[in-house]
């Protein structure tokens, strides 16, 4: 799958995986991976859970393969999956606090809770204020009810349109187009501070 | 369309959501509308206050600790999960040929030994030789008054 070959879509990498060439999975994973890391870690709030939530969802989409029907966008089934999987690991709440309260921090929990900068070629100052940011962005995000929450991380961080959101809500284009109007009037109330200072 | 209806267009004219017309109507509506620019620029503010918290890349080991998971799981097929792996990617009328085929084979191959083993019996009978079949050592020990004597006593012809 070099690049003077032309782009092979989703579904038909599924298809293909299906019929046993196993090499469209790693162009599968290499695609996805970055994306649903990055939406479970929005939602769960933690790095390593994120990592282990995409693994499950990457090792389903394999097993997965040989009933793959290619009506089914490959997007839509995959977020769906990554979605809920987050979501129940997010409910675990009982086992994140004792994860949180526990032992050594990951790094990235240290970076979430601003213990460290993140890697940064800024000053000090700047990192440390680069660091408030990320946080309250997070908190902001996190304090949005579910749904409004899954559309602005799809339509914001991974440049899903209203119409693919829409198909993994099961809903029109124009209450998707509601629930981002609104998340954002609520994220724009939360990071006014932040706001003024730009 | 009043600031009111205009605001609520204001996030799909961001995100690029919105129809040339309906573009074009916001765009001339802020160019005239203060409050409505102002809350145009707070939103596009925010919307590049989420940008600053940026992606997290995948961890080193994350694609060979999935690769290995895939291999477990491949290692564990015997040959009949694979075939029905394959099976599943044929189509539907190539599937349905293969049960049909496999099915008449299965069945012209039992009904090939209940027929053989039927005449067996019925030569048996003809011969006269169910009376040695009753009279084998394992059932001798039967006791005379029990329920499975009392079975061979109604079904021997003797």
């Amino acid at each position: 799958m070099g690049n003077n070959e032309r782009f092979i879509p989703d579904e038909e990498l599924m298809q293909r995986l299906k019929a046993g060439e196993a090499d469209c999975f790693r162009e599968l994973v290499m695609r996805h991976q970055k994306g649903v890391i990055n939406v479970a870690f929005r939602i769960t709030g933690n790095h390593q859970d994120a990592e282990e939530i995409a693994q499950e969802v990457l090792f389903r989409i394999y097993k997965a393969a040989k009933d793959y029907r290619p009506e089914t966008k490959f997007s839509t089934y995959l977020y769906k999956i990554t979605l809920n999987l987050s979501f129940n690991q997010a409910r675990k709440a009982k086992a994140i606090l004792k994860r949180f309260f526990s032992g050594e921090k990951s790094y990235h929990q240290k970076i979430e809770i601003g213990e460290v900068a993140d890697k940064s070629y800024d000053t000090p100052m700047i990192a440390m204020e680069r660091e408030e940011v990320k946080r309250e962005v997070r908190k902001a995000i996190r304090s949005l009810p579910k749904r409004q929450r899954i559309a602005i991380i799809l339509s914001q961080y991974q440049g899903f349109s209203y119409r693919e959101i829409s198909e993994i809500f099961d809903c029109s284009p124009k209450a998707v187009e509601r629930l981002i109007h609104r998340g954002k009037i609520q994220l724009k109330k939360e990071l006014f501070p932040f706001l003024k200072k730009r | 369309m009043d600031c009111r209806d205009i605001k609520k267009l204001l996030s799909p004219y961001l995100d690029g959501e919105l129809d040339e017309e309906e573009s074009k109507r916001v765009a001339s509506h802020i160019t005239s509308c203060l409050d409505c620019s102002l809350e145009l620029r707070e939103l596009k503010d925010t919307c590049l206050l989420l940008k600053e918290d940026k992606e997290t890349e995948p961890s080193q080991d994350f694609f060979p600790l999935l690769l290995e998971r895939v291999n477990r799981e491949k290692d564990r097929y015997t040959p009949f999960r694979k075939a029905y792996w394959h099976l599943g990617s044929l189509p539907a009328f190539a599937r349905l040929t293969i049960v049909l085929v496999l099915g008449a084979i299965i069945g012209v191959w039992l009904g090939s030994i209940i027929s053989l083993e039927r005449n067996a019996v019925i030569k048996l009978k003809r011969e006269g030789n169910l009376a040695k079949v009753a009279q084998l050592e394992n059932l001798q020990s039967v006791p005379p008054r029990s329920l499975t004597q009392a079975y061979i006593n109604l079904t021997s012809p003797f």
